[in-house]
């Protein structure tokens, strides 16, 4: 009995405190996002939400930009982020792409980030970000420490050798089935190079076919949308599940004539 | 002035009243059949004298002295004249036998008569044992299909499924089982059944619109009586092939205002054995069935009726299939009000409600050797409401209006959960809860254009609107039709024109032309990957199917002597958009051929022929016999069509007394080998059984049936039957009667 009128209490307190910080000047999209971090550097605050809590993958991280003293927004700035993992023995960064100098509508600075590793015991994440208002003509630098990035098992390593017998390593990510159902779902697949521990470029240039297979019963599906490139090093396609069950996904990548290889998901719901 | 208008027909009757002076009594029958015709119209000509025939066709009518013409007519027979001459107080018979004109729109099974009876079915008995499949598969042009030993799915001249429109007591309901492997007719027993009306194509458009044919099965109906009285019957029956244990019991209270009847059915079969001694696996099941009727007279012209229906069969085996049925289950009521005589034009009119719920579950926990190495669960359920008015409509003698309005809504839902082992259940809806409404609207016109010809012109409108409202459902489809909203709106037209024609006294002739709308059946249009074990694929419905339409044309000719009849009826139909399932893919799936999708197949054609003959060597023997066949094709896949039976004969010889009966009846069939390939239809060899039964009376009230079916233990399956598993081999039947007569009542 305590614990449901705790548990009421809980829920309704979720609901109210939103509503405390709502401005009658705008609706507040925020609310539907999850803060990470929030920060201050020289008269400005730099707020960072996500979609969702950080998860190895491709993660969408807004950025909101706040004049302290005149409590506006700012909807044009230059930002540049380097997310950096912090490991006993060395640091690695990540693919990043964005965010572009003007903000969204909702005057929020929208950016992609690929998480190739979840935090924990070996290591931890932080993302660095510099931001450049040309307007007021000040920079700012804020840290966002030790993110919380869950572990998936949606990120591959594609590794081959190329022509001239050296290894590469394409990142690959699976995104979009942590919902799966029956029927066409949509899925945005992420390749990028891992040029550099800090630097991976993203590889638009590949074909890449799709194969789901449900090995209880021995068949794929129809109607499968093979991924294709859009940006940032995103590719984006479908996957029909016919029924729900155990499922293996194969995609097989291609650059030019030459198979790269194949690398393989299973979705079970 | 009205008053006064009054007061002078009063007076002209009394005035010819008064010269009235002989009456002559009577009574109208069928002249093949010798049936009392309820009804008739009895006219003396040149006045405004006439009756009609009582429910026993009996009449009586005054005359006035010397001679006078009095013709006696009804739809459905040529008329009759006759001069009488009668003398003051004298009474005078007159029978009048009506020659039917037949408009053959339908065909009638009469079961309670014990023989059928009605065009041509002459002289098939029952007992028992009998089924409902049974007593259908008498009729000619009827098969069955069968995917064990029970609940076989009648097919009218190789059409079957949703080219047939099955009905009972004119109420829709469908099948829950997407392998169609539960047919309406399966949920009815014979013992509850009072009659079985077949029509054949779009012949006959009452029920629905249809292009193969309809079915309906009237129930026994409580009865009124003079005085208070009850009747009772127990029937036991035992079939030695199948160890089939059959219990039934009926009880009928009858009163002058009310009718109450009860009557309920038992059965269980165990596995049975074929020709050659080996056990057929999975062939057994258990069945119960009950029926409450209740009708109440509410005043002279109107009374109320009441009847539900309940079906279980449960552990019903299935051969043909990777599994079986745990259980299947019919909920029916039905409410309906009929009355006469509301105005002088409207002769009937009838109202009637309805609802019924099926569940069907297939089971494969008794298999030791599972499909795929996992077990399945398959639930199915559709609900169905309905209502229809129907009325009958006449100003004269000479011709007839029929009107029937009718709307219903139906929903169908089924899926299917695997478990493998170790592993993530999975699961699909293979029906999308799938809401349908129908309305429709029928008209008949019949009449009587010369004494010997008859005319029938039938008309039916129907607007239908379905939807897929399951949204894992609708997701499936949506992988195959991405733009497709699941929904539609179809509206059909359907039409047919009979022509009767009385050539010679004993050759009656009928030309009928017949064009037929269906729609695609839930299957059809939103089935989701359905397996059929024939031919071994999956089957994906479409939504975006068009409306199959076909044109029939039939000429029947039947010949009556005073020994019998014999009847020939040649037919044809052209189908356009005749929905079938295309090969899309072959390499799929490691289980199943591959996967189809029903796709609008063009054009298809069906011909054939039924000749039926009933011949009466001395009022003891009679013969029965007839022959069908039919071809078919499907002009873009150049192929035969499926399930079409082949050259099909069928005769029984029955002599009986007064006391009992005995019957030899014999049924066989030519190869089959025009078999549809795309279907993966095998060639089936040709068979000849021969069954032996008779009924004896040992007292009053108390009757014995003995028989051997396959006297000859021949090993056989016919082409219809699913995964050509063999008929049972030959076995011996005894079933007793008990009813109150034996109290000497």
């Amino acid at each position: 009995m305590k614990l449901r009128i705790l548990l009421i209490a809980l829920a309704g307190s979720l609901f109210m405190v939103p509503g405390c910080e709502d401005s009658e000047k705008y609706i507040d999209v925020t609310e539907d996002l999850i803060l990470i971090g929030s920060a201050v550097d020289n008269g400005l605050t730099v707020d960072l939400y996500s979609d969702e809590g950080l998860k190895v993958g491709l993660n969408k991280l807004y950025f909101e930009l706040t004049d302290i003293a005149s409590e506006d927004q700012i909807t044009e700035a230059q930002i540049t982020q380097k997310p950096i993992m912090h490991m006993e023995t060395m640091n690695h960064s990540c693919p990043v792409a964005g965010p572009e100098s003007t903000s969204n509508s909702d005057g929020l600075f929208e950016s992609e980030v690929v998480f190739i590793m979840a935090s924990g015991m070996m290591g931890t994440w932080d993302d660095t970000v510099f931001v450049e208002n040309q307007d007021a003509n000040t920079s700012h630098t804020v840290v966002f420490e030790n993110l919380t990035v869950q572990e998936t098992d949606m990120k591959k390593n594609l590794v081959f050798e190329d022509a001239d017998t050296n290894e590469v390593i394409y990142i690959v990510t699976l995104n979009g089935l942590e919902d799966p159902k029956v029927g066409l779902n949509d899925l945005v697949l992420t390749v990028h190079k891992k040029q550099t521990m800090m630097s991976f470029p993203e590889v638009t240039d590949l074909s890449i076919s799709i194969n789901p297979q449900m090995p209880d019963m021995g068949h794929g599906s129809e109607g499968n949308v093979d991924p294709v490139y859009t940006e940032n090093g995103k590719y984006e396609g479908g996957v029909a599940f016919s029924m729900t069950g155990y499922w293996t996904i194969d995609f097989t990548i291609s650059q030019g004539s030459e198979e790269l290889g194949t690398v393989q998901y299973a979705v079970n719901f | 002035m009205q008053l006064i208008s009054k007061f002078l027909i009063i007076l002209i009757l009394g005035g010819r009243l008064v010269a009235q002076a002989g009456t002559v009594a009577g009574q109208v029958v069928d002249q093949s059949t010798g049936l009392p015709l309820v009804g008739a119209n009895i006219m003396v000509q040149d006045s405004n004298l006439g009756t009609a025939a009582d429910l026993d066709g009996l009449f009586i009518i005054m005359l006035p002295e010397g001679n006078t013409i009095i013709s006696c007519s009804m739809i459905g027979y040529a008329p009759v004249t006759h001069v009488v001459s009668v003398t003051s107080g004298q009474t005078r018979d007159l029978t009048f036998e009506l020659k039917p004109v037949t408009i053959e729109s339908k065909h009638f099974v009469t079961v309670q008569g014990k023989k059928t009876s009605g065009h041509m079915l002459g002289h098939l008995q029952q007992t028992n044992l009998s089924t409902t499949e049974n007593l259908i598969s008498m009729i000619e042009g009827v098969s069955l299909i069968a995917r064990g030993s029970y609940a076989q799915e009648p097919s009218i001249r190789g059409m079957s499924g949703g080219r047939m429109n099955v009905t009972i007591n004119g109420m829709k309901s469908f099948g829950a089982c997407t392998d169609r492997m539960d047919p309406i007719t399966s949920y009815v027993e014979a013992d509850a059944l009072n009659s079985i009306e077949i029509g054949k194509g779009a012949l006959s458009i009452q029920n629905g619109s249809t292009v193969g044919g309809s079915l309906n099965l009237t129930m026994n109906q409580p009865e009124y009586a003079r005085k208070n009285m009850s009747q009772w019957h127990i029937k036991g029956g035992f079939d030695a092939g199948s160890k089939e244990r059959k219990f039934s019991f009926s009880w009928n209270r009858k009163t002058p205002g009310s009718g109450l009847s009860l009557s309920g059915a038992y059965r269980k079969a165990e596995d049975y054995a074929d020709a050659s001694g080996h056990i057929i696996s999975f062939t057994g099941f258990e069945k119960m069935n009950l029926n409450l009727g209740y009708k109440k007279r509410l005043n002279q012209k109107s009374q109320f009726l009441l009847e539900l229906v309940s079906d279980d069969a449960y552990d019903v085996g299935y051969s043909a299939l990777p599994m079986d049925v745990g259980y299947a289950r019919l909920r029916m009521a039905g409410l309906s009000l009929k009355t006469r005589g509301i105005s002088p034009h409207i002769l009937n009119a009838e109202w009637k409600v309805y609802g019924n719920a099926i569940d069907h579950w297939m089971d494969d926990s008794k298999r030791e050797d599972l499909f795929m190495n996992m077990h399945m669960d398959m639930p199915g359920f559709t609900r169905t409401a309905g209502s229809f008015v129907d009325l009958v409509l006449g100003k004269s003698a000479q011709s007839l209006f029929k009107l029937r309005s009718d709307i219903y809504w139906t929903s169908s839902y089924a899926d299917m959960v695997m478990y493998p082992q170790d592993s993530t259940p999975m699961e699909m809806v293979t029906w999308p809860g799938v809401e349908r409404w129908n309305m429709g609207q029928f008209m008949e016109y019949q009449s009587i254009i010369m004494p010997e010809m008859n005319v029938n012109l039938s008309l039916r409108y129907d607007f239908f609107h379905s939807i897929a409202t399951n949204e894992m459902g609708q997701d499936e489809l949506h992988i195959f039709y991405p733009e497709n909203d699941l929904e539609r709106r179809d509206h059909l037209l359907s039409a047919n024109a009979h022509l009767a024609y009385n050539v010679t006294d004993n050759w009656n002739s009928v030309l009928s032309f017949a064009s037929g709308q269906r729609m695609p059946t839930v299957s059809e249009a939103y089935g989701y990957y359905l397996y059929n074990p024939v031919d071994g694929y999956l089957y994906l419905g479409n939504p975006d199917l068009p409306v199959e339409t076909s044109q029939q044309v039939e000429w029947q000719n039947s010949l009556t002597s005073s020994h019998g009849r014999m009847s020939l009826n040649l037919y044809f139909y052209k189908f356009n958009h005749y929905i079938f399932g295309q090969v899309m893919s072959e390499d799929a799936f490691s289980y199943a051929n591959g996967w189809k999708k029903y796709v609008d197949g063009g054009v298809a054609q069906i011909s054939g022929l039924e000749w039926s003959i009933l011949h009466r060597f001395s009022p003891q023997f009679i013969f029965q016999g007839g022959v069908n066949y039919e071809e078919s094709y499907l002009d873009d896949f150049q192929d035969f069509l499926p399930l079409i039976p082949p050259l099909e004969f069928h005769g029984s010889l029955t002599y009986e007394r007064r006391h009992f009966w005995v019957q030899m009846d014999t049924r066989g069939a030519a190869a089959q080998t025009s078999n549809s390939k795309v279907s993966g239809e095998n060639s089936t060899p040709a068979f000849l059984v021969i069954n032996l039964k008779g009924e004896l009376d040992i007292l009053s009230g108390f009757k014995l049936n003995l028989g051997v079916n396959n006297l000859t233990n021949q090993l056989y399956h016919e082409h219809l039957d699913w995964g050509d598993v063999y008929r049972p081999g030959r076995s011996g039947f005894i079933s007793l009667t008990l009813n109150n007569g034996i109290l000497g009542q």
